[in-house]
């Protein structure tokens, strides 16, 4: 072999290289990551044994929890708004919908899942979907299911 | 939920919405990748953990706003190369970098203890050869040749242009080369 040779070898030997350290890691790079703070603004809710303030960060997750699963689309961006005294104002829930998806049945679906959630996270009392004002914006298309 | 066909863009969108199953999938699929060039950059191991948490920790507060411009595997080498260079400006002047250690050099995934020397040696002898070169020739061959990315990725991860970057891995190559040659 010559040098070059020994240099392809040892290049393609490091490409398929863990280290140990990476793995020994791992699990506190992740831990440690999702602690990591994101601007969040706080959201109140309201029940009869009184208030409770959620992060709209944890609303967000929540909501795109409630809609994993719902096999035609997929949320590409979730945002509240709030009033001055801190009330959510409006969701708005941006997805990409499978190419030929009927889109105002879509949208309902969707309208109904994040508002349930909503309510489930901030406490609601009252009927979710006339409390809560959920936008609904298909931003794109997709004839790709793995895009979702 | 197996993430392992999922796109990168659907992961990063999914992380974004504080998905940290995606996030999980995120760090296993670039993880090693980023790791070992922080790795390879820092020369000390404790160095190469910080950068690659804080690099984590920066891409799970940044992504909401990661709009897809560049892919995200080059935007994580974006982040993790601004660590490195910052923790090679805030190390100590005139420390003395630490040996890569016997047990980081093994590869336990190889079954053969004969082939893992080799394997070994011959790591092990390309990684005293990086460690020769300097910070921006270093960087450039290793996100080229063991990491797969453009001269144009290269050069925005690393802040420069596209023929200096040229002219980093002509001059890491010749001098990889060399030290191989003499290996060999």
């Amino acid at each position: 072999m010559n040098g070059q040779q020994v240099l392809d070898q040892a290049t393609r030997a490091l490409r398929q290289h863990t280290d140990a350290g990476w793995v020994a890691l791992r699990d506190d790079v992740v831990a440690a990551a999702v602690r990591a703070f994101r601007p969040a603004a706080p959201i109140r809710g309201r029940s009869a044994d009184g208030e409770l303030w959620v992060a709209s960060t944890v609303l967000v997750a929540q909501v795109r929890a409630a809609l994993d699963g719902l096999g035609d689309a997929a949320a590409l961006r979730i945002t509240c708004t709030t009033t001055s005294d801190g009330d959510l104002d409006r969701l708005t829930v941006e997805v990409v919908a499978l190419f030929g998806t009927p889109l105002v049945p879509l949208a309902g679906r969707i309208r109904a899942r994040a508002a349930a959630a909503v309510a489930a996270t901030l406490a609601l009392d009252t009927p979710p979907t006339s409390l809560v004002h959920v936008d609904v914006s298909v931003q794109d298309v997709t004839d790709d299911p793995e895009a979702l | 939920m197996d993430d392992e066909g999922v796109p990168d863009a659907v992961l990063a969108r999914r992380a974004a919405l504080h998905d940290h199953a995606a996030f999980g999938a995120i760090v296993d699929r670039h993880g090693p990748a980023l790791y070992r060039y922080a790795r390879r950059m820092l020369d000390d191991p404790a160095d190469t953990e910080d950068c690659v948490q804080e690099a984590f920790a920066s891409a799970w507060t940044a992504l909401p706003q990661f709009e897809g411009r560049s892919s995200l595997r080059t935007w994580l080498f974006s982040i993790t190369a601004h660590k490195v260079r910052s923790l090679q400006r805030r190390r100590a002047r005139g420390a003395l970098p630490l040996p890569f250690s016997l047990d980081e050099r093994a590869d336990p995934r190889v079954a053969d203890p004969q082939r893992s020397l080799e394997r070994s040696d011959l790591l092990g002898a390309l990684n005293v050869a990086l460690r020769e070169l300097p910070d921006g020739p270093r960087s450039a061959w290793l996100l080229r040749e063991v990491e797969g990315l453009s001269y144009d990725e290269i050069a925005h991860i690393s802040g420069t242009t596209a023929s200096t970057v040229r002219g980093q891995l002509h001059r890491a190559r010749a001098h990889l080369l060399k030290r191989m040659e003499e290996w060999r």
